[in-house]
């Protein structure tokens, strides 16, 4: 049958023919349109993203200097072994300060980020008087421009004319003096933070299986009880995903200290791992950019581990070993 | 016990209730206290022992605005303008590239379609970070910073918008743009007549997010635009230099209106589209 169909003949050379035609007319047309369809984004994709990806792999390794394209030679690991290893640079010091206050906000924000939103989210669900209001209002700090939460967040708070400072009579510098800075700053990320995770835990509370909860209040599960094992492992994923997000969203934490920094006169206080990057190439040295890019691989060294670490929270949980186990259970009986 | 249940229902309701009721007040505090000051003038805000309210009628005063505008010191309307231009023409782009390599990547069954599409998910685990530096780099080289167009075009070759577009068009029956195709549609005309109607509700979620993404950006508009002149930045840049150190607006209420005119578009955007914005938010949590 095989050998038949790949034998030539010439009675079947015409339709062959016609088939062949056909199939390269097909293929053109198939091909000439996904580059029509596909081609725009891939060229924005490979000219933005994968170009400048490998471009900064490289230029880590080299002296570069945007003002001047001539001004380059290659530094091998230099870039890297000062950054990350020699501690009397500059460099390593402002990156590794960059990092602990970094670390420090992460474990500071993320246990909030995920906990607040969830108990936020499980009070709405209970379906209160005014539940679609409250849903908008935890959620529209959320979608304003940092910039300019900030300026409002500056502005109560500053101790000269701030109506809180007047309300409560107090002396605390919460601009000028960094440690109380820092309490603002965090305040400010869970007002102006906490609303994506929220409303995701809301959505998941929703879609909790109603039978589920009320067998077990008929088994005699009391609400703490309910929510601690019915709830909770239902809403797992999303735990998960908040969980991850807050604490790579926060492993780039810049603009709000930035912004509610600003008056901080000793910046290494308050500056994260994004702020030192982002300061460098703020500022008027044009021929760091090889060290930067050193610097910004570094970082995302530290957060690429976070969300290999997520992958693999995630792999676990969509049951691949599952199905394999049942199906295995299944082969052997047969 | 029947009643019993209601009755512990009620409870919760109510301790619910007011639970809310008292974080709301903190959470919409900060924006309620923005608003007023910005109609008041700065003598009164330093006011002592300080008010919330200005402190009597005549007190109230829309002069702020207006010298938002005129004052010269900041070309505030220039920024709405370059924020507005930004915002819009990114999001329109975006939505016409994404959707049409989204249909591609769906509909036209290409062979290394799938492949080139995980390639395209694995790059989402990279972060920003490590390719903002060299983009940068390359944003001078081309001559595109200082330039509006160094904040629109490298957000065109984002992922995350086209794997959320993907994962809707998946769901529109393939046997719809079939029997299209038997008709002898056009692929061009099955996008535009079938597909893009059909996802509307995707397209608009995506375009609410990038319009949001773009006129919140501080970071990258910070780098492209920030060191030239007042009229090239956006308004989160003009916001952010107007509180640097020694820049500072003399008058309080003139950037509290500043402030207020950097949130109103976007207020105004989330009373009209409120649920597609909670539902797209709630979406990207699930669908994961």
């Amino acid at each position: 049958m095989a050998f038949e169909s790949l034998k030539r003949t010439p009675s079947s050379s015409l339709e062959e023919y016609a088939l062949h035609e056909e199939k390269r007319r097909l293929f053109l047309k198939k091909y000439g349109l996904g580059f029509l369809f596909l081609g725009p984004y891939l060229f924005f994709f490979i000219v933005f993203f994968l170009y400048p990806l490998f471009k900064g792999a490289i230029i880590s390794f080299y002296h570069y200097n945007i003002a001047d394209p001539t001004d380059i030679f290659f530094r091998g690991f230099q870039n890297f072994q000062k950054i990350l290893f020699s501690s009397n640079s500059t460099y390593f010091q402002s990156f590794w300060n960059g990092m602990k206050n970094t670390v420090i906000a992460v474990l500071i924000l993320v246990p909030f980020s995920v906990v607040l939103p969830l108990l936020l989210a499980a009070l709405v669900n209970v379906k209160p008087f005014g539940n679609k209001f409250f849903r908008a209002v935890l959620y529209l700090p959320s979608i304003f421009p940092i910039t300019a939460t900030a300026v409002i967040f500056l502005n109560m708070f500053n101790n000269n004319y701030g109506f809180l400072s007047a309300l409560f009579g107090n002396n605390i510098n919460w601009l000028l003096d960094a440690k109380y800075n820092w309490i603002l700053i965090i305040v400010f990320c869970l007002w102006s933070g906490i609303g994506g995770n929220f409303l995701i835990f809301l959505a998941a509370l929703q879609n909790v299986d109603p039978m589920l909860k009320e067998a077990s209040s008929i088994d005699g599960c009391g609400p703490t009880k309910r929510f601690i094992y019915i709830t909770l492992p239902q809403i797992k994923p999303q735990l998960i995903l908040c969980f991850f997000t807050a604490t790579i969203g926060y492993m780039n934490l810049y603009g709000q200290n930035y912004m509610l920094g600003s008056f901080v006169s000793d910046k290494k206080q308050i500056a994260t791992a994004v702020y030192v990057i982002q300061d460098l190439m703020m500022g008027t040295d044009f021929q760091v950019y090889g060290m930067v890019s050193a610097m910004a691989i570094s970082l995302g060294f530290f957060i690429m581990l976070i969300s290999i670490a997520q992958l693999v929270a995630t792999k676990e949980r969509k049951g691949g070993s599952h199905h394999e186990r049942e199906y295995l259970l299944a082969k052997r009986q047969g | 016990m029947n009643g019993n249940t209601f009755w512990r229902k009620d409870r919760a309701k109510i301790l619910s209730f007011t639970i809310l009721s008292i974080v709301s007040f903190f959470v919409l505090f900060p924006i309620i206290w923005a608003f007023v000051n910005s109609l008041r003038d700065a003598e009164d805000i330093f006011y002592y022992p300080g008010s919330f309210f200005p402190t009597s009628p005549s007190k109230w005063t829309f002069q702020n605005y207006i010298d938002v505008f005129q004052d010269g010191t900041y070309p505030v309307g220039r920024w709405v303008l370059n924020s507005l231009i930004v915002s819009l023409v990114s999001t329109l782009l975006y939505l016409l590239i994404a959707s049409l390599a989204a249909y591609a990547f769906v509909f036209l069954k290409l062979r290394f379609a799938n492949k080139l599409f995980y390639f395209l998910i694995a790059t989402m685990t990279i972060p920003g970070i490590v390719v903002m530096v060299p983009q940068f780099t390359q944003m001078v080289s081309l001559g595109l910073n200082k330039n509006l167009w160094g904040l629109i075009l490298p957000g065109l070759g984002g992922v995350y918008g086209l794997f959320l577009i993907r994962s809707f068009f998946l769901s529109i029956p393939f046997d719809l743009v079939e029997s299209a195709r038997m008709d002898g549609a056009s692929d061009i005309r099955i996008f535009t007549h079938i597909v893009v109607p059909l996802g509307k509700s995707i397209l608009l979620v995506q375009g609410l997010f990038g319009f949001l993404g773009a006129w919140n950006d501080l970071q990258w508009a910070q780098l492209v635009v920030g060191q030239s002149s007042a009229d090239m930045w956006t308004l989160a840049v003009g916001l952010a230099k107007v509180t640097e150190g020694n820049q500072t607006y003399s008058k309080l209420g003139l950037q509290l209106a500043c402030t207020i005119i950097a949130m109103l578009p976007i207020l105004i955007l989330y009373c009209l589209v409120q649920d597609r914005i909670v539902e797209g938010v709630a979406m990207t949590g699930i669908k994961r």
